[in-house]
């Protein structure tokens, strides 16, 4: 046989035990070969993997859900805080009341209250209010959607 | 399939319908807010004898911030003449409200007159924009405001 190559130590020969080694590695690189895999490793691994990506998707859709939530719940009180600061400033609430309060006079000069109304509708504090009121309600809709997918998850994984 | 389609061009021509009537209010609205707010601030120097910030200031200045409104205000009456009073409102806004024979001045549940509203009243005001930047009203109605605050 002679010297082992490049990387080994160079004085080591093949000879003695270690041919004998050599001779069983050979057997059993040819039994490797005979031996089959088991049935449905296949579609075991492509299962394993597609779990695998599940979970993945499934732990970016909790943190986005956790992101969205916290950033939508918390921006809910300072706009509605927003909102009603304004309101009381724009005077529709003194409006509104005036209108309540006497419907005989509201009925005859109907046109002047709406546009004194909506002159003083607090538009800005409205859209804020109404869109992170919206994204709050829409984050927790897709949480109870896909509340089962969420908690197993947390359960295995958390 | 056709019934889906259907639905979906039904459910896209209302929501376009919703749109363009709220985009038009805004429009509308936001026209007359300007329109007052050029003629309050034309007229400025006429209704309230002289220019907001004194005779060096340019009294033609629009309001600060925001338009303002020309058909109802609320505020705490300021001065009163013979048949107007001026109003000071948000943002310390005067507006000149002209009383004629069809406003209606309440207090409460009670009608009054003109002759009882004094100066320190706060009072909301419903009525139209005239030409002059004024307010000519067509409700005033009086707040009981609480005695020792």
């Amino acid at each position: 046989m002679g010297r082992v190559g490049k990387g080994s130590d160079p004085g080591q020969t093949l000879e003695g035990c270690t041919e004998s080694i050599l001779f069983f590695v050979l057997i059993y690189m040819k039994q490797i070969k005979q031996i089959e895999p088991p049935a449905g490793l296949f579609e075991r691994i492509i299962l394993a993997i597609k779990r695998e990506q599940e979970l993945r998707k499934t732990k970016r859709l909790l943190f986005s859900f956790a992101g969205l939530l916290v950033v939508s719940l918390a921006a809910v009180p300072f706009s509605l805080a927003l909102l009603v600061s304004r309101a009381e400033s724009s005077g529709i609430i003194y409006f509104i009341s005036t209108a309540l309060s006497d419907l005989g006079i509201f009925l005859t000069i109907w046109q002047n209250f709406s546009l004194a109304i909506l002159e003083s509708l607090p538009i800005t504090a409205l859209l804020a209010f109404a869109i992170s009121l919206g994204i709050s309600v829409f984050t927790l809709r897709l949480f109870l959607y896909k509340k089962g997918l969420l908690l197993k998850y947390l359960k295995n994984y958390a | 399939m056709p019934k889906d389609i259907l639905k979906w061009v039904i459910i896209g021509l209302a929501i376009f319908v919703a749109v363009v009537l709220v985009f038009g209010a805004g429009v509308l609205v936001g026209g007359m807010k300007a329109r007052f707010s050029y003629r309050w601030a034309e007229s400025y120097h006429q209704n309230f004898a002289g220019p907001r910030g004194g005779f060096f200031e340019n009294w033609r200045l629009p309001p600060p911030g925001d338009f303002i409104e020309g058909h109802g205000t609320f505020g705490e009456i300021i001065k009163i003449n013979q048949s107007d009073f001026v109003v000071k409102g948000q943002a310390d806004v005067e507006k000149l409200i002209i009383i004629n024979q069809n406003t209606v001045i309440e207090k409460g549940r009670e009608t009054i007159k003109k002759e009882d509203l004094k100066v320190g009243d706060r009072a909301v005001i419903i009525g139209s924009p005239n030409e002059q930047g004024q307010i000519e009203a067509k409700l005033i109605r009086v707040f009981y405001v609480p005695q020792n605050i």
